[in-house]
């Protein structure tokens, strides 16, 4: 029965992940929205919501490497916050260690968090959940050591790195988010560690059978992960002016909730940037848009629930319907 | 096909009339129709993607026909779900086991059906235990109804879902496979329960590649292909290569083609190797020689070859590649001295199922497509089209998720990935597992293609038939020790199983 096999080319490829859903939903919000508050499409209002997402989208840029190559990240949020109390530490008066220093020590931190949740994840081999939910805790900790500090940020060039607007309109920290989304994309699909990556997601046994070096890849995915945690940590210090060691706290359960929206399969082997963008989009604007219709708090957490539930059962559904034929 | 009639005056406990079932581009199912009468095993034969599956899917309830009647006793029957299914007596083993690794033998047997005694409702477990044993009785089996199940072999699992189907009074068994992961001996406990079954009057709908057990159980078999009806024979009154015609569509006078190929010098020389799973195995394996490796289950024959591949860790003895002694310690040391592995569970170990042909034809050899960290997708192209064209792997492009080809086109891709690997040793645990008929002959072919090109292989088989045409030389295993090694001009079936069993 060769011949009746559906041939996939990458178009049909694509239209079989949920971006297309996502992209539909999308457009259905942003009419809904516009025709019922006149705020939504103002200039302000846009500006406002891609601002606001820089966070979120930095570390849902390192969380989705993890995710495809099988893994999980809880960690991001305290280490995104333990990079930044530690800048703005370094950058108080008094100590004021150069800026491109204090950049280099934030991110060093990262990867060092990323370092040791894969280490623990590959060499001692413990669950990654169990795992990042322990550095999840052990890092938040580490955060309260300067709580009493309650360091200010009064760095212009700190403060301008998530604040400025180009050609007054376009947030950079957006332009920060696209640059990494398409990098990593041409990552996964033109270089060896991203194939190498998707085949441990798709087939962990398989790529350790193939000669594939598994846990190096794994490890440095976590490295990745905790690279961008830090700069999430600077844009949040940027952004807030000062550092808190409560930043970034409860970030990793809104950027799961994006990244798995956006169509990465929990368990690795699939995804693709694209559509974590859009749901990047969509989870800003249901806030922002039930801001300006004024729904309540806990409303606003029950449909942001639902619509992830819905996307990952309409997902769900087509692959089913799809694999019927075998 | 009228004339389908059973000799004795057996009543007829199920018809299936003008079946078609269509999916999406596909008929799966086109007019079949099958009759099964009370105490009969009716074989079930076809290639991979013949319609067997979807037959039986439709039969438990899985699947809703599009057009047919199904009659059970006699009576029009409408199946819209499992639930009807089962309620009408039908029982399904199928090829993946269903049962639950850490509740005991009688707890899987009642899971969902518990004993319950009545006045406080709570779980009569001595009756249940009672109630195990009784139907383990019946099928002449002895196991422990309070054993636990993650300790039980694969055949050991398996009688238990026959106790499970059998408990709740099934008319009708349909086994779907069954015997894809059963040593021969363990096979011939399982054709004693079902002749067991057949004569308490409970008729068997018996789904399998294999010939041979065609012939041993069925009474009758009917041959799908491409969604149709061939026809329906008595076993007694075909051959096999009647039957092999009708499943493939053309006449294939050999089953198993042998060419000779010059043996060359040694190429791989194991010496007193042990670790997990067995002990002190020596053995050689010259330049174009097929050596099979025969066992049961539990030999240490996986072991054995995971261990030469670097995915079982040496404790002890030498391995030597070539007269240079090597030191294997992970897949990829053994990739590099040229070792490919066909692993015996090619879905969990051997595919990346979501992935395209081309890129899990080069997973294990990117580092040779292009020097950079890059990938030269040009030249992978390039490769990947090579290989689907050299092996002949029917697949519309090398784009096409692997999960959506045929077992024998699957078992291609993972030897692709090796040959692409420049293997000169190829290692196939099962090659040929839940293959149809046309792709085995051709995985034959292919074996002896690498061989002539001057590759090696060493096959791990527990078919019989299969490894004493292919191989050129076979050694046997039993309870990870080497027992026997036969040339193959002197090895018969049962000289190998006597070995097997030592």
């Amino acid at each position: 029965m060769e011949k009746a096999v559906k041939k996939y080319s990458g178009f049909l490829n694509f239209l079989r992940t949920p971006t297309p859903t996502l992209i539909g939903i999308y457009i259905v919000m942003m009419l809904l929205f516009s025709l019922t508050s006149d705020k939504f499409l103002t200039i302000q209002n846009i500006k406002g919501i891609f601002n606001n997402f820089a966070v979120f989208g930095i570390l849902a840029a390192g969380v989705t490497v993890v995710m495809i190559g099988g893994g999980f990240d809880l960690a991001i949020g305290s280490t995104a916050g333990l990079a930044g109390i530690v800048s703005s530490v370094l950058l108080m008066k008094g100590i004021e260690i150069p800026t491109p220093y204090v950049f280099i020590i934030a991110i060093l931190i990262g990867c060092l968090v990323g370092l040791i949740n894969g280490l623990i994840i590959t060499k001692v081999g413990i669950n990654p959940i169990i795992t990042t939910l322990g550095t999840l805790a052990i890092f938040r900790g580490v955060c309260y050591f300067w709580a009493d500090l309650n360091p200010r940020v009064y760095n212009l060039f700190v403060q301008s790195i998530g604040r400025i607007y180009l050609g007054n309109v376009f947030p950079i920290t957006t332009l920060y988010i696209i640059i990494a989304f398409v990098v990593l994309t041409l990552i996964f699909k033109f270089t060896r560690f991203g194939r190498d990556l998707f085949t441990i997601g798709g087939n962990e046994t398989l790529a350790r059978l193939a000669g594939i070096p598994v846990d190096r890849i794994k490890i440095l995915s976590y490295v990745i992960s905790g690279f961008f945690a830090a700069i999430a940590g600077l844009l949040l210090i940027s952004q807030l002016g000062s550092g808190r060691p409560e930043y970034g706290n409860g970030a990793e359960l809104e950027v799961l909730t994006i990244v798995v929206l956006g169509g990465v399969v929990v368990g690795g082997g699939r995804g693709n940037y694209l559509g974590v963008f859009i749901a990047l989009m969509i989870i800003q604007t249901i806030t922002n848009g039930m801001v300006l219709l004024d729904v309540p708090v806990y409303l606003r957490m029950v449909v942001k629930g639902a619509l992830l539930v819905l996307v990952i059962a309409i997902d769900a559904i087509r692959n089913k319907r799809h694999l019927q034929l075998y | 096909m009228g004339g389908d009639k059973v000799s004795d005056n057996n009543s007829m406990i199920l018809r299936m009339e003008n079946i078609t079932k269509i999916f999406p581009g596909v008929k799966a199912l086109d007019d079949v129709s099958i009759d099964l009468y009370k105490g009969e095993v009716l074989g079930i034969l076809g290639e991979n993607g013949a319609g067997k599956s979807t037959l039986i899917k439709i039969l438990a309830g899985n699947y809703i026909k599009d057009s047919g009647d199904i009659f059970i006793d006699g009576e029009k029957f409408e199946i819209k779900g499992p639930a009807e299914a089962m309620a009408s007596g039908i029982r399904v083993i199928y090829q993946e086991l269903n049962t639950i690794n850490n509740l005991t033998v009688a707890e899987n047997i009642f899971v969902g059906e518990q004993i319950i005694k009545s006045p406080l409702k709570i779980v009569d477990w001595k009756g249940m235990t009672k109630k195990a044993e009784d139907l383990l009785a019946v099928m002449n089996v002895k196991l422990d109804p309070n054993a636990i199940i993650g300790d039980l072999t694969v055949s050991e699992k398996q009688v238990v879902e026959i106790a499970k189907a059998i408990s709740q009074e099934a008319k009708i068994l349909v086994m779907d496979e069954p015997t894809a992961a059963l040593s021969e001996e363990e096979t011939q406990s399982l054709f004693k329960i079902i002749r067991t079954l057949k004569s308490k009057g409970v008729a068997v709908i018996y789904i399998s590649h294999r010939l041979k057990e065609i012939f041993e159980i069925t009474d009758r078999v009917t041959v799908l292909r491409d969604g149709k009806k061939v026809g329906t024979l008595k076993t007694k009154e075909s051959d096999s290569n009647k039957l092999v015609e009708m499943m493939v569509g053309r006449d294939i006078k050999d089953m198993y083609p042998k060419r000779h190929v010059p043996i060359g010098e040694i190429v791989m020389e194991v010496n007193n190797l042990t670790a997990a799973g067995f002990d002190n195995i020596s053995f050689n394996l010259k330049k174009g020689e097929i050596l099979g490796i025969f066992g049961l289950l539990g030999s240490g024959r996986s072991s054995l070859v995971n261990a030469l591949f670097g995915a079982n860790k040496i404790k002890n003895g030498d391995i030597f590649i070539n007269g240079k002694k090597l030191k294997i310690k992970s897949p990829s040391m053994a990739r590099d001295a040229r070792i490919g592995l066909v692993p015996l569970d090619r879905k969990a170990e051997g595919l990346a199922l979501m992935m395209g042909v081309k890129e899990n034809i080069t997973l294990a050899n990117i580092a040779d497509l292009g020097k950079s960290f890059l990938i030269a997708r040009r030249q992978e192209y390039k490769k990947a089209g090579k290989w689907v064209e050299e092996i002949g792997i029917r697949t519309p492009s090398v784009d096409q998720e692997v999960n959506s080809l045929s077992g024998g086109n699957q078992q291609k891709v993972v030897l692709a990935k090796w040959l692409e690997s420049g293997s000169q040793i190829i290692i196939l645990n099962e090659p040929t597992r839940g293959v149809d008929v046309g792709a085995k002959i051709e995985i034959y072919k292919l074996m002896q293609d690498l061989c002539e090109k001057g590759s090696s292989i060493i096959m791990i088989s527990s078919e019989l038939p299969e490894i004493l045409s292919i191989a050129d030389r076979i050694i046997v295993m039993s309870k990870g020790r080497f027992t026997e090694e036969y040339k193959v001009c002197d090895a018969s079936e049962e000289g190998l199983l006597r070995s097997a069993c030592l």
